[in-house]
Formats: C-alpha cells, structure tokens, sequence
C-alpha cells in the first residue's frame, strides 16, 4: 500500500518535472504535495450499510490482493479497533457511507458566507484521503460529491494548482462525467495561463478512442482555445489525434480547424490547399458556417473586405446555434465592417460580442474596440 | 409564502381557558362562543368556526368596551376561516368577508402580531380578484413597515417585492413600478428573477423612450437560465423587440431579438429536460447519498419542474389549449432579417432572408420575403443570388404582387450585367403570359431602349417583330409596335417604320406609346423631307401634347424646317417655344435642345448678318444655364460671333476668360476647340488690323494712290491681292459706283471704315500670345490647375515657345486629369521621344474617357499608326476600320483606308490591297494627298506582283500630277527609275533624273525639309544622276 502510494507520488513527481520550467508553479506543487503527504493515508470515518443495518468503521485503505483482486480495507470501531473486514471491489454489492464531518457542514456554511478560503483550509484534511478512493462507483463508496464540492471551491478561488493536483490523479473512465467539465475548465485555464503543456497534460487524461458526443465536443472547444491562445501548432497536432476516434461526430469541423491553424502560423496557401482539399461544403451541413468564415479569413488577410464580408454575413446566418465559432465570427464581421467603413454596424456587433459571449476570448476584444471608440 | 399555522394556534391557546362543544348562539355567552371557536381552530376548522366568528364579531363591534385581544383573534379567525371557505367553494363572496377580517385587522391592530399576515392575505384575495394594483397597496404598506417585516424571512420578505413587481407588470404599470423592479433586481440574487424583472424594467424605458438605459438590463436578459426558455418571457421579449424597431431603435432591437429563442427550440428545450427531469426523479429514489428525510422534497421539486415543462409544451403543441402560442420561428426569423437592414447590416438582412426561402420553400407567404431578398441582393451586388430569387419567383404564376417590379428590376439587372439573351428571354416571358395589366410594358421600354443604346438596330427590329408575331393581339403589341417602328426609322427605313406608328395611331389610342407614335409618324415626314406635312403633323403633336417632353424636340424640328426653308422670323420663334418649352429642374438632359436651339438661332442671325443678336442669344444661354456642360462651346461659338461683329479683340477676350474659368474641366471640349485655334486667330486679326491701317492711312492720306486705285484695275488688282485687306473696301473701291466716284475726291468717305479698324485696333488684345499662355501657365500650376495646365503647356509647344519641349514625359498620372485634345498631344509628345507604350495609353485614354471629342478620330488615327509601327497588324486594322465606321466621308476616314491599305500590302495581299485603295480614288472630297497616296499604294501592289507596266503608269500618274506632294512624288519617281531600268529604258530613265535634278522646287525642299524620307529618296536620286 505505501509502495504504490510512493510510486504514485514519484510518477506524479516526474511529470511535473516534465511541465513548463514555472517556479511559481512548482513551488505550489509542493505545497500540496505536502497535503498529500499530511491528509492523504489518514483513516475515513465511514458506514457500512448491510441490510439495512448501518456497521461504524473506517476506511484505511485499499490494496491488491492476489486472490479477490482489488480490495478496500475496513477498520471496525465496535471491536476496539482491531477487527479488519476486507472487502473485494470487483463483486461491489456493498455499500459504503461516509460519515459527513462536522468541518465539511460548517465548510458549506462559509462557502454561503462566501469564506472560500476558510473553507477549503477547513475541509482539505477529509478530502485528501478521498482522493485515492475516487475510481469506485458512487453507490460503492459515495465520494464523489465532497470531492467535487472540494473541487468547484477550489476552482471558484483560482487554486488551479491543487484543483489540477486532484485532477491528474483522476481516472476519468471511472468517475462521474462531471470531472471532465472541471478537467477542461482547469485546462482551459492552463491555457490562458500560457502553460499549454500542463493542459495538454489535463486533456490527454480525458482522451479516449470511445469518447461520447459531449466529451468529443469539449475536446473541439479545448482545441479551439489553444488554438486562440497561440498554439495552432499543438492544436494541429491534437486535432489529427481526436479525429481518431471512434464514431467521432466532428470530423469536418477538425480539419477546417486544421487549415484555420495554418493561417494562425501564417501559412495561408496551406489554409486554401486544405479547404479545396475538402470541396465545397453545402450549404445544409452545419460546417458550412465555420467553412465561410474561414474563407473570410483569407479575404481579410488580402484586405479583399467586400469579398469577406459577402461571406462572413452568411457565415453569421448559417451558423448554428452556440457554434464555437460564433463568437470570433462576430468579432471577425464587426472588425470587417469598421474597415468598409459601416461604424454602426461595427459597433453594434462588438457590443453583441460583450453581451451574449461576455466570457469568451472575443468579448475582452470587442470591448476593447467599443472602448477605443469612446472618446 | 405558507404561514405556519401551528404557532398561531400556539399562541391562542395560551390565551384560553376551556374548550366546549355544541352551543345555542343565541344563548351563549361570549366566552363559550369564544371557547368553541379555539376549539375549531386548534383542530384547524377555521371554516367551521366562521359562524361563531360572525356572531361574536358583531357582538363586540356593538359593544363600546371591546376586548382588545379577543377581537384581534377573531378578525385573523375570520379572515382565516372565510379564506379557506373560498378554496372550497369559489366563492367570491367568502373572498370579500375574508378581506374586510383581514383589513379590519390592519387598520385596528396595525402592528399586531397577525399584522403581516393579514397584509399578506389582503394581498392575496386581491390577486385573486384580479384586482393587482388594490393588492399592491396592503403589500406596499407591508414591505414599507420594517418592523413588520423583520418577522419574515430574506426569502419572504422576497417574495412580498415579488408579488408587488408582477402586480405592476401585470397592470403595465409601468411608472409606479419602476423604483419597485429596480429595487428587486438590486436585491435578488436569482438569474430567473433578474430575467424577469429586467423584462419589467425594459417596458418601463420604452414607455418613456429611454432607450439608453435598455443596455443596462441586457446582461440580466442574456444570462443563461431556465427563464430563457419560458414562452411567455421570450413573447415578452419579442413584443419588446418589435416596438423598439417601430421606434426606429433597430440596434437595441436587435439585441433583443437576439435573446429571443424561437417556439421550436423552447420546444426542444422543455421535452429533453422533462425526460431528464423524469430521468432524474426515478434516480432519486435510488440515491443513498439523500437523506430520506429530504427525498420527499427534492421529489417534489422535480415534479414541480416537471409540471412546468409540461405546461410550456402543452402551451406550444396543443392548439386547442386557451393559452396556445402558435410557432413563430418563421416570423422571428422574419423580423430578425429586416432589423439586420435597419441596423445598416445588408448583407446579413439578406442572407437571414435567403434562409428563410430555403427553410420554408413550401409557404405560400413567401412572397414579400421574396421579395424583400431579391431586392437586397441587387442592392448589395449580389446579382447570381438575385438572379436565381428573381427568376424563382416568376416562374411561380401564384406569386402577382410583386411580379412587375421584380421583372423590371431583373431586366435591369440582366441589361447592365449585359446579360441580353437572358434579358429577351425575361421579355418574351413576360409579353407571353398576356397580362391585361401589361406588367411587361415597362420591360419593352426597356428593351427598346438597350438596343437603342448598343446601337443593335437591325436586332432591335428583328426582336419586336419577333414578339409582335408570337404574341399576335397582345397588350404589349402597342409597345413591340413602336421600338419596331423607331428601329426602322432609325436605319432609314422609312416606309416600314411609318406603317408601325400609323398601326398605333389606328388601332391604341389609349396607348401611351400614342404621342410618341405621332410624334416619329411626324418625323418620318421631315426625314422624307416631306416638310409640309412634317410641319403639320408636328403642329398638331405640340398642339395636342402640349405638356409631353417630346414638345422642345418637335419645335426644335419644327425650328430646322423653317430655317432650312429661309423662313428666319419663324424658325426664331420656334428655336424661343424650344427654350420655353424646356422644364430644365425637371429634365436636366433636355438642356441639349436648348443647347441646339441657342446655336441654331445664333447662326441664322449671324448667317443673316445679326451678329450682336446672335452675341446677346449667347450672352443670355451663359447667364441662364452657367454650368450647362456645353457652356465652353457655346463661349466658342460667341467668340466667333464677336469676329463677324468685327470685334475680334472682344473674341479673343471672352475666349481666353473662358479657357483659364473653365480649362481645368477636361470635358469642357469648347476650351479645346478654342485652344487650337487662339494664337491662329490672333496671328489673323492682328496681321489684318495692320494691313488694314496701313493701307487705309494711304488711302486716306494720298491722292495720288486713291485716283490710281479707282482708275488703275491692274494696280488695284495688286493692292488689293492680299488676303488680309477688308472685304468691305475691295468691295467700295471696286464695285460701288458712288463710293468709287467721292472716293478720290474726299477721303473723309473712308472714316467709317478707319474708324472700324481704328477700334478692332484699340479694343485688340495687348499680350503676346507667349505672355498671355505663359502667365496663364504659371498661374494653373500655382493653383493646382493641372488640366489648365497640361492645356496651355500643349499650345505653348505648338507655338514654340516651351521652354525644352524635348525633355518633357507624362506619367500616368498626368493623364487622369488631361483633356481629350491634351491627351492627344501627349500621345504625340511620346511617340517623339519613343515611349511608345505611354504614348498609347494617352491615346486609349482619350479615346474611352472622351469617345464624344472632336479629336478622337485623329487619336484613333494616331494609335493605328502606333500599331502598324508596332507591327500588330491585326489591332491595327481594328482601329483603321473603327475609324472608318464612325467617321465615314471624312479625311480621318480616307488615312484610315490608306493605312488599311498599306497592312494588306505588308500582307501581300495585294488585290485586296487595291480594292480598299482604290474606294478613296472613287471618293471625289478626297482628291489631294490621299488620293495621290492611295494611287502610289495601288502602283506598288502591282510592281511587287510584277505587273511593271501597270505599276509605272500609276508612279508616273503620282509623280506627274501629284508633284506638289513631294514625299509621295518623289517615292514615285524612285521607283518609276527602277521599272524604266528594269525594263532597260536606260534613257528615259536619265532624262527624268536629270529633269528632276533640275527642278529648283525639288532641290528647295532637300534644303528646307527635315522630312527624312524624302531626303534619303533625294540623295538616293542624286547618286542614280551622278552614277548616270
């Protein structure tokens, strides 16, 4: 149990290594590595349901065993702390409860109070010896939701370090999907950080070949972000890796990803090889709108505005709703629209930017048009 | 807002004593009344208790000494008790008894410990009586007592503002409600809240035409929350939009409209989260994370969810439901297109209605939409688009109400995109289809116009008897009939063309092509030069149409006849009806018949020996119409007015007034026209100003010279050959008996005419030529003037006086802002100096920016010339025989043959060669150098086909009778040396030689000339002799 729990540590150890030369970064790892070592293999005060009968004891740990396989390891209170009940994870069929602490209650009552702090300083001493624990169904063990609790404050404070401490640790096939929107929420602030690899690190967790049409369309968003952000090249690369997977629902929308990235690094005959290579997208497909506004793109760079703007508009109209795109194909038509010289129509699409996408990467840049503007 | 009951009944049963059941009103005391009712109301049968309340109520009203404590009770019991009496029964009495124990209540104990009950419940039965803003005010009165409203909770207290804010929404009243919304959206916290409010506060702002303030409750609007998909809220939001855009607040519209999610995907929305919903609720159950304690309560929050959900979908999908919203995303879409176009984003407004036609090609409504985008697309220069909506929508025979406009604008669009075939398909459809409105009327015109325009006559008359012929008795037959007609008329088939409008004037005298029809019926007669009755039918027209446009042009006609006819007073007062007639702020275009009336009549006058009258109709054309673009023309014309009125110094002023107001317009071609001849002119009159003085102070002083002149004719003779003297002297001194016989004797006879010349002289422009150009040179470039300038620059080389003409070059540059005659100039300035590409693109620019200039066919000349040097044979030929077309019967025409010519011969092809030469020895206006060129052309065809004899006879008929033309007769005399040695007539061939050595004219020229094709010709002649 402990070996695997320094192997753990040292594997985890090594990637970090691995990551951006960010001391800031690393010194806060440490930190919570420390909270690793502190809470991490401290005993979970816990029920054990059977029939309907609720048995008092704690979880100290789990291990391999070469019969039963996985198993969790049980201390009982009632029998002065000595008796152990072992309990094998592949048959489940049990239910374990934990025992809600008092310090996670008042934790709740500081979050209301909007003493974040307070309460992630309060309650990370009983979530870190939940972690290890997290890749047992809920109905076996039910973690999740104070895990997640911990989580959504931590993210709520901006401690992305130890929210992406928790994270990594995570085996995604396991738990509840809701891990993944924290993942990408965490990741996509790797991102903005300008610490791509980390993020990569976080998304390459969720990857998977059989990765569901929501999970498939985060990736998309990810992608998309790191792509903004700078990074065309990676997001290049990572768009040729999902397109892999199975029944994968975004195939065409990857590749007119992949010839935007060309014009990101400044190769825009690449951009134009790579949409003649897909022909003409009709008008019905729900690409169409990314495929024109794509094309408006290369207009733009030409400073061919009218030819730009015939496409962006349709563009705009053909765009489906919440399309991720949509927000940089209003920034695109209104930034388009104050080079042709129409202030009005400029205008009124940056404020639209700020309004209906007011925490996109686009809004912070029509708000600082509309701004500039302002005398 | 549940009160909990169970406190109150607490409270009352600390204050009572004993508890009896089954009293006689009437004789029991107010206690055991009293006593019986707390018994009811700790087994909470408020209802039952209602009678003992009445009774004990009315008891101790009556009663001066009240029991404080009791009484309050009772009004709270009442209230309590007739309530639930009307959640049984509905009925409104029970409501009314309810309120007054209620009101009763506040108005005794206002701050009693029911009080904020009893204000809650006031305001309750008022809603429930639909009487929102009555129950704003115990609700108003609650939320204003603080003391009262500490005893509820933040939730309470909440939804105490709530209930006040939806009572003032739902009256729309929105002033008095407006401190209410801002007040809870400042206090809530809830996005669905925030929403709704903010949907109030919108209202407000619209009733007051506050529009700035709307951008303040937009982020509320646009927060993601289940609000967004309620159908009330989202027509709440859609009605705001629609106002805002009928009051020309189109940008908030459209921020507006954006929020608004259409029926099918609130639609959507509510059945995936009511299977979720459901998804969940059987989830719950099997949740051993939730107390059970607490799982009845999240059950009930899901159902409630869920019945929401339900209520939406019953309210979108059951039409039959009194609440039903029938779909409106075609609609939304709809108004969302047409605000794109009010807030100045076309593009979009048409592709939103583009959309619109694809998505729901099936409606029957789509008309205007239709509509609406094809007309867009043109606007936008979207012409494929507008084509496919434009063709779409004709081809759909139910859709009438824009069909006419829709083929116009097509038509249109098909003319200036030069789509023709494609417009006389649209016509041939729309003359078939037979319309009684005759919508393809105006598509005839149309039609008949852009034939007129390409100058496409003889399709123009093939098209119109095309329609007339398949679509025999149509309405459109008038129409077809007349641009038939107008196309016969106009390539001189008169007889075709007068049984068309003799057609139109039998059988559509409802016709609007009528007037016109008689109006070209009349014009064929003036073109037959049948002007009796052209006169006649023209009187008629303007008697008839006095009002039509067609009236200054048929005056004008009118006006022509007259003056050809030598009737002057007439055809003045015809050229004055043209002017009167001319409504110049309505029919700009129609200065042009002015413009020709003023020339006209100015030349009949000056013809006529009027000149000061034919200076003042000048004079008054530039006062009224001072930028009239033929206004430099008109300055020309008054300028040679001036002359024949012997006063050329006033020509020369008004000329050069003219060129340096008006020279820096490169269109203005009178300026040109001035230009080219101003110095020559000035040259003329001052030479004859002299001569004229000189010889008059003669005559006037010499009696001796005036006899020899009236008795000497051969001394006379010679006097008077010079072509400067005044015409009116030679004609005294020559002819008129009576002058000739006081002529020697009194000189003062000759006073009028020294006095005549003695003021040309004093009023004769001072200045040089030289000084006046090269002052005004300067000036146009100190002002910036470059056309001016580049002007008077091209008349300072002309008459040398440019300072290095040899070292100028234009750029590009230079020739966007030159005149046609400058650009000309430039082109030849180029060739000089052998910038052959440039000097072409002078000439191409002139040529299609001035196609209508005086100089063009010499630049056409020039720039065929410049490709026959450049060997481009075939362009060449194009712009030899374009000139030729346009210009035909002129000198410009014959330099074209003869270049023609000279390519075929390049060609060898030397028959054809000769029939193009040989059209300009048939022409007898061409005699002179082009005809002596063409006949050398014609000679060398035939000597390089080896034809000799044929050959010399056409050198020798150059060289003989053309010998004033040296280059040609000497190029002549060459070769006929060369045929006479071929032939080994050795000796005629050295007597031409020797007679042509001794021809001093010849020899003269050799010394004079710098024309090196004859000089090398010359010295070539001179080794032949010395080889001889």
């Amino acid at each position: 149990m402990f070996i695997k729990l320094i192997l753990f540590l040292f594997l985890f150890i090594y990637t970090i290594a691995n990551t951006e030369n960010n001391n800031d970064f690393y010194a806060k790892i440490n930190q919570i590595k420390n909270y690793f070592f502190e809470y991490g293999s401290l005993d979970i005060p816990a029920y054990l349901i059977e029939n309907n009968h609720k048995k008092n004891l704690l979880v100290i740990g789990r291990a391999m065993d070469t019969k039963m396989g996985e198993i969790v390891i049980l201390k009982r209170l009632s029998d002065n702390g000595s008796g152990q009940i072992i309990l094998p994870l592949k048959d489940g069929g049990f239910h374990l409860k934990w025992i809600v602490p008092d310090a996670y209650k008042k934790a709740i009552t500081y979050v209301k109070q909007s003493k974040i702090p307070q309460a992630i300083t309060l309650i990370r001493p009983h979530i870190y010896p939940l972690i290890q624990y997290l890749d047992i169904n809920n109905e076996v063990f039910d973690i999740q939701h104070p895990i997640l609790f911990f989580l959504k404050i931590l993210i709520e404070n901006e401690q992305w370090e130890e929210a992406f401490f928790i994270l990594s640790k995570i085996s995604y096939k396991k738990v509840n999907p809701i891990y993944q929107n924290f993942l990408f929420k965490v990741s996509e602030q790797f991102i903005t950080l300008r610490q791509p690899t980390l993020a990569i690190q976080l998304f390459e967790k969720v990857f998977t070949q059989n990765a569901n049409l929501q999970l498939q369309d985060k990736m998309m968003d990810f992608l998309y972000l790191l792509m903004l952000n700078g990074y065309p090249k990676k997001s290049s690369y990572l768009y040729d890796k999902i397109i892999k997977i199975h029944d994968f629902h975004f195939i065409i929308e990857c590749r007119l990803w992949q010839a935007y990235c060309h014009l990101k690094m400044k190769q825009p005959e690449l951009t134009r090889m790579s949409i003649d290579k897909l022909g003409k997208i009709p008008s019905n497909k729900k690409e169409f709108s990314l495929y024109l506004f794509i094309l408006s793109q290369l207009d733009t760079l030409e400073e061919h505005f009218e030819d730009a703007i015939t496409k962006l508009s349709r563009a705009i109209i053909y765009a489906p709703k919440d399309s991720r795109w949509v927000p940089e194909l209003m920034y695109t038509t209104g930034y388009v629209y104050q080079e042709l010289g129409n202030i009005e129509a400029s205008n009124s699409i940056h404020k639209k930017v700020t309004l209906f996408f007011p925490k996109s990467f686009w809004a912070i840049k029509s708000h600082q048009i509309i701004s500039e503007k302002i005398p | 807002m549940s009160s909990n009951w169970s406190t109150v009944f607490l409270f009352f049963l600390i204050n009572s004593h004993c508890f009896v059941w089954g009293i006689d009103l009437d004789n029991t005391s107010d206690q055991e009344i009293y006593r019986n009712i707390l018994d009811l109301v700790k087994k909470d049968k408020f209802k039952d208790s209602v009678p003992y309340v009445d009774a004990l109520v009315d008891r101790l009203e009556q009663r001066s000494t009240e029991n404080p404590a009791q009484l309050s009770s009772l009004y709270f019991f009442g209230g309590i008790g007739y309530s639930q009496s009307y959640t049984d029964q509905t009925d409104s009495e029970k409501l009314e008894k309810a309120l007054i124990y209620f009101e009763k209540y506040n108005i005794k104990f206002p701050d009693g410990d029911q009080a904020h009950t009893c204000f809650l419940q006031s305001g309750e039965i008022l809603r429930k009586q639909g009487k929102w803003l009555a129950s704003n005010e115990p609700l108003i009165r609650l939320y204003k007592n603080q003391y009262l409203m500490n005893r509820l909770t933040t939730v309470e207290s909440q939804e105490v503002l709530q209930q006040i804010v939806e009572n003032f929404y739902i009256v729309k009243d929105w002033e008095n409600g407006y401190p209410w919304f801002s007040l809870l959206l400042k206090i809530s916290n809830d996005p669905m809240v925030q929403s709704k409010v903010s949907i109030a506060l919108l209202e407000s702002n619209l009733q007051k035409d506050d529009f700035d303030s709307i951008k303040e409750w937009l982020p509320y609007l646009s927060k993601k929350n289940p609000i967004r998909y309620d159908i009330g809220f989202n027509l709440a939001l859609l009605n705001i939009a629609r106002k805002l855009s009928e009051k020309k607040e189109a940008a908030y519209a459209a921020f507006i409209y954006g929020l608004v999610i259409d029926t099918e995907e609130i639609t959507r929305y509510h059945q995936k989260r009511k299977s979720e919903l459901e998804e969940q609720l059987i989830g719950l159950s099997q949740n051993f994370s939730i107390d059970p304690e607490e799982l009845s309560d999240y059950e009930e929050k899901y159902r409630n969810k869920i019945q929401k959900s339900d209520k939406q979908l019953e309210i979108l999908q059951n039409p039959k439901s009194t609440s039903y919203v029938p779909p409106y995303a075609k609609t939304l879409k709809w108004l969302k297109a047409k605000n794109y176009l009010a807030v100045n984003r076309p593009y979009e407004s048409f592709w939103a209605f583009y959309k619109i036609l694809e998505e729901y090609p099936e409606y029957t409504t789509n008309e205007e939409i239709f509509y609406s985008a094809f007309s867009l697309a043109i606007k936008i220069s979207f012409y494929n688009e507008a084509e496919k909506l434009g063709r779409d929508y004709l081809n759909n025979t139910n859709y009438q109400e824009y069909r006419r406009s829709i083929a116009v604008k097509l038509g249109k669009l098909y003319i200036d995109q030069k789509k023709y075939s494609k417009f006389n398909h649209l016509v041939k459809l729309m003359v078939s289809e037979n319309n009684s409105d005759d919508y393809a009327a105006q598509l005839i015109s149309m039609l008949g116009t852009m034939y007129l325009k390409n100058g496409d006559l003889v399709a123009m008359k093939d098209q119109f008897n095309y329609l007339l012929k398949s679509n025999p008795n149509n309405p459109s037959t008038a129409g077809c009939s007349y641009w038939n007609g107008l196309a016969q008329l106009l390539t001189n088939e008169l007889n075709g063309a007068k049984i068309r409008f003799q057609e139109i004037i039998r059988n559509y005298p409802n016709s609007h092509y009528y007037p016109e029809a008689k109006f070209r019926y009349a014009s064929i007669f003036y073109s037959l030069e049948n002007w009796e009755k052209a006169n006649l039918l023209f009187e008629e027209f303007v008697l008839l149409y006095p009002e039509t446009l067609l009236v200054p042009e048929a005056e004008s006609f009118m006006g022509d006849m007259d003056a050809r006819k030598g009737k002057l007073q007439q055809a003045l007062q015809h050229y004055q009806r043209v002017k009167e007639t001319v409504n110049i702020k309505k029919n700009p275009q129609q200065i042009d018949f002015i413009a020709h009336a003023t020339f006209q009549s100015a030349k009949l006058l000056e013809q006529n020996r009027r000149p000061k009258e034919a200076i003042q109709i000048y004079l008054d054309f530039i006062e009224k119409h001072p930028y009239a673009k033929c206004l430099a023309e008109i300055i020309y014309s008054l300028g040679t007015a001036y002359e024949k009125s012997n006063n050329p110094g006033q020509m020369l002023k008004v000329w050069i007034d003219a060129v340096v107001q008006y020279g820096d317009d490169p269109s203005a071609n009178g300026i040109d026209r001035i230009l080219e001849i101003y110095v020559e002119k000035f040259k003329y009159h001052q030479k004859k100003i002299t001569i004229n003085q000189e010889i008059l102070k003669k005559l006037y002083s010499s009696l001796e010279e005036r006899s020899k002149m009236v008795t000497n004719g051969a001394y006379r003779y010679k006097q008077f050959i010079n072509p400067y003297i005044d015409k009116d002297l030679i004609k005294l001194v020559t002819h008129d008996r009576k002058f000739r016989s006081q002529f020697v004797k009194n000189p003062e006879i000759l006073n009028p005419i020294i006095i005549k010349y003695q003021n040309m002289h004093d009023s004769f422009v001072k200045e040089s030529p030289k000084v006046t150009f090269t002052n005004a040179y300067q000036k146009a470039f100190s002002e910036n003037r470059p056309t001016l300038g580049f002007r008077i620059q091209m008349v300072l080389d002309q008459i040398g006086e440019l300072e290095n003409p040899s070292t100028i070059i234009f750029s590009e540059e230079d020739f966007q802002v030159a005149s046609p005659a400058t650009l000309h100039w430039m082109g030849e300035k180029m060739q000089d100096i052998r910038q052959v590409e440039i000097a072409k693109k002078a000439y191409q620019r002139a040529i299609t920016r001035y196609p209508r200039s005086s100089i063009i066919p010499k630049t056409l000349l020039a720039l065929a010339r410049l490709e026959l040097l450049q060997e481009n044979l075939l362009e060449a030929i194009r712009l030899f025989l374009k000139v030729e077309n346009r210009f035909p019967n002129t000198k410009v025409a014959a330099s074209a043959i003869l270049g023609r010519g000279k390519i075929l011969l390049l060609q060898k092809k030397y028959p054809q060669a000769r029939k193009v030469l040989q059209s300009i020895l048939k022409n007898r206006d061409w005699r002179g150098e082009k005809f002596f060129n063409a006949q050398y052309y014609i000679g060398k065809t035939h000597y390089q086909e080896g034809d000799l004899q044929e050959a010399l006879s056409f050198f020798e008929r150059v060289y003989f009778g053309g010998v004033q033309f040296r280059t040609t007769a000497i190029l002549s005399l060459q070769n006929i040396i060369k045929i006479l040695l071929k032939l080994e007539d050795r000796k005629r061939a050295q007597i031409l030689v020797q007679e042509f050595m001794d021809n001093n004219a010849f020899f003269d020229y050799y010394m004079n000339s710098m024309d090196t094709v004859f000089r090398e010709a010359y010295e070539s002649l001179r080794n032949t002799y010395n080889q001889f």
